[in-house]
């Protein structure tokens, strides 16, 4: 053997015995249980708008792509599923004022910004139903003066039902609300052919300012910043009180409305409400999020444990979180999931009220 | 990809026997595989992560673009106008567009004005720096009823000449409007008292060549000025140069990537059809450009950028500086550190006292020039 080739014969078996500790770069690194860890999905725009948690699987919705995410067994990190661009030519946009609310829905909806809107769901006009600004109504459709834009423009209960509200031309001062059914939407043309229910004009006197829309059970709870109603699966609508409502959630034990400052609780599907305690509100705008039944609030950066007897709120940790604007929490697998305009973070959720 | 053939770099080269050779290797081998404690490092460029800015946090870190003044930085964000002051203090903080930045990522045109463009895309505003309240609208579509939205397509959709004219062009959608080609342009005279902006057409042209892509776009990609000359291309290949008292002049063919001026030597940097990366310059006083070109580039949609005179390209969240030869033969290509950058896609550099700073999708970082053009070691 010739010296040189007895030196890389050397140097090859030498460098094999010395390369072991690089094999610790294979191996996923374990997230911290008490710090927010960036999860390390791979893609690279790092906004976050809505997480939403379906069978098996967490949908991330960013601005231009929704990611899913399956869970293997035992596996702490999630994997991409799959990956859609929702709109391949869809600029990066999101509206300042909109991005802390739900911006997809159940069952694989979703809503877009305004000008990104991707879903076209057809009502009985060949029209698509677009988030149209109030200012700018669709031209070619008859009845409808303006789709409602921003957040609260629709709403998915448990039945998979649409809510969406609007301005018709015939009530120009009124919202006017219509359920769509989407197991009548035939998904291979993109329309929602015959899917609307009924349609339900809200009292002229409750203005056209949108404030909440919510899908609560089967029913709904719609607020415009002068009143609140309760709108049934049925189509009837009944108003709660004079005042807006912020936010409303399902927790194990009832429904919950934050209004005029109060935490309101109803435990026979919103006959009665009860005053429960001072709603986390106070703090500013900001987002309840349920994660089993852990109740949280979402400010800023910042994360606090609600009790929903009294009202109090705990600070969470945020290591590793400070900085990030948070968009939407959902616990899957045994992680808890924090999504925000700067990436998505986890951490295990025995860490979670530490 | 062309790289230098300079061999007499390598150290290896020695005149020694073979033997010695051989106890060299043994040597380093056996140096390799004490314990971990004695190892000695081979020495590495210093890496030293990205710094976010510590006071552009929460929804103002998706950064856009930034555009440095002798005495400013300003940085378009999605939403927000934000600046920072010469101690690298971020002193102003206005929203300028609710519904999002939507000029493909390039809003400054001047060091004193940016433009938002409205939703419906056939209109924008063109609004000061330092006082986003002062604004104009054009609206394309009452210069040009065939103009169905702004042509902005990547790059710069606009640009603002040393004489105060804007160059910007409308896209024709041919099912708005049939039978009409080409793109309209337009050269606005920006003209500012002290309480208001005014803009008035100057006039128009328009280039004809059947300009027509697969999906029948015709798209500019990108308008710059120097001095009172706009350059611009489309997607179609053609360089195009506009005089102000003339009609738009075929320059040679080229997509247009980036330009910019380095020694009064004008540079454009830019792509033929099938993806063959050019370069094309200007020297002071000549009159006719140079091209060179160097084989397809495995880019795709690359950014170029120059910071301090050097060209820098970046994609997602890597960074490399591409270095001409002399004579411009060849290029040479070197990462350069990314550290503390992951997950983020990189959006815009700029160079402003003393530092490198980068927009980017998680936030605007930076690092002290002296070590922004440190080489990210081979893996």
């Amino acid at each position: 053997m010739k010296p040189v080739s007895l030196s890389i014969f050397l140097l090859a078996i030498m460098g094999f015995g010395c390369q072991s500790p690089d094999w610790k770069d294979a191996i996923p690194q374990a997230v911290s249980s008490e710090s927010w860890a960036l999860s390390s999905l791979g893609w690279t725009d790092p906004t976050v708008l809505q997480l939403d948690v379906g069978e098996n699987e967490l949908r991330v919705l960013g601005r231009n792509t929704l990611i899913r995410l399956d869970a293997h067994e035992n596996a702490i990190e999630a994997s991409i599923r799959s990956y859609h661009d929702i709109d391949l030519f869809s600029r990066p946009v999101f509206s300042h004022q909109f991005f802390l609310y739900k911006h997809s829905q159940r069952n694989n909806y979703f809503l877009m910004e305004p000008t990104d809107w991707t879903m076209e769901i057809n009502s009985n006009r060949p029209v698509g139903v677009r988030l149209y600004s109030v200012n700018d109504p669709p031209p070619d459709d008859t009845s409808y003066a303006a789709f409602l834009n921003g957040t609260e423009s629709g709403a998915v209960n448990a039945w998979g039902e649409f809510l969406v509200a609007s301005i018709k031309k015939s009530t120009p001062g009124q919202v006017t609300l219509f359920l769509l059914d989407p197991y009548r939407w035939f998904p291979y043309d993109g329309r929602f052919t015959n899917a609307r229910q009924w349609e339900v004009t809200l009292p002229a006197e409750a203005g056209t300012q949108m404030v909440r829309l919510t899908g609560l059970d089967d029913d709904f709870l719609v607020s415009t910043e002068l009143a609140t109603f309760l709108l049934r699966r049925d189509g009837s609508l009944a108003k709660l009180w004079d005042t807006r409502t912020t936010h409303a959630f399902v927790l194990e034990n009832g429904w919950y409305a934050e209004a005029g400052g109060d935490l309101r609780h109803s435990t026979d599907k919103g006959a009665s409400w009860q005053i429960s305690g001072p709603g986390a509100g106070r703090l500013g705008a900001g987002e309840y999020f349920v994660v089993d039944t852990t109740l949280l609030f979402a400010r800023k950066d910042s994360l606090y444990h609600v009790d929903v007897r009294s009202g109090a709120l705990k600070p969470l940790s945020n290591h590793g979180l400070s900085g990030n604007q948070i968009t939407a929490v959902a616990g899957f697998t045994d992680q808890v999931y924090v999504a925000t305009l700067t990436g998505l973070f986890q951490k295990s959720r025995h860490a979670l009220l530490r | 990809m062309f790289v230098s053939d300079d061999s007499s770099q390598y150290p290896c080269s020695m005149r020694t026997p073979t033997i010695f050779r051989f106890f060299w290797v043994f040597l380093i081998s056996l140096a390799g595989c004490g314990p971990s404690q004695e190892v000695i490092p081979t020495p590495k460029p210093e890496m030293k992560a990205w710094q976010l800015h510590p006071e552009v946090l929460l929804d103002r870190r998706l950064q856009i673009q930034a555009r440095a003044t002798k005495d400013r930085m300003w940085l378009m964000g999605n939403n927000y106008l934000l600046s920072l002051d010469t101690g690298h203090r971020l002193v102003s903080d206005v929203l300028v567009a609710p519904l999002g930045n939507q000029l493909w990522n390039r809003s400054f045109l001047s060091n004193d004005y940016f433009a938002t463009e409205l939703e419906d895309q056939y209109a924008f505003s063109l609004r000061r720096n330092d006082n986003p309240d002062k604004q104009v609208l054009v609206n394309l579509r009452e210069l040009d009823s065939t103009v169905f939205q702004l042509n902005s397509y990547y790059n710069p959709p606009m640009a603002i000449n040393s004489r105060g004219q804007i160059l910007v062009g409308g896209w024709v959608n041919a099912a708005s409007s049939p039978g009409v080609t080409g793109i309209p342009l337009f050269v606005l005279q920006v003209a500012e008292t002290d309480d208001s902006l005014k803009i008035s057409l100057d006039r128009r042209t328009r280039v004809n060549e059947g300009l027509v892509n697969y999906a029948g776009h015709n798209y500019l990609n990108g308008i710059y000025a120097f001095g009172d000359t706009f350059y611009f291309s489309n997607t179609e290949n053609r360089f195009y140069r506009l005089l102000h008292d003339q009609e738009p002049q075929l320059l040679f063919p080229f997509s247009l990537v980036h330009m910019f001026k380095k020694n009064d030597t004008l540079f454009a940097i830019g792509y033929q059809q099938d993806f063959t990366l050019g370069l094309g310059f200007l020297p002071p006083g000549a009159q006719q450009w140079q091209t060179r070109y160097f084989g397809e580039l495995d880019n795709g949609f690359m950014r170029y950028e120059s910071v301090e005179n050097r060209i820098v390209i970046y994609r997602g969240s890597q960074l490399w500086e591409i270095v001409p030869n002399a004579n411009y033969n060849y290029l040479t290509i070197n990462e350069l550190n990314n550290l503390g950058l992951d997950q983020t896609t990189i959006h815009d550099i700029e160079f402003f006292q003393g530092r490198v700073y980068i927009c980017t999708s998680r936030g605007l970082y930076f690092q002290p020039i002296e070590d922004f053009f440190t080489f990210k070691p081979e893996p």
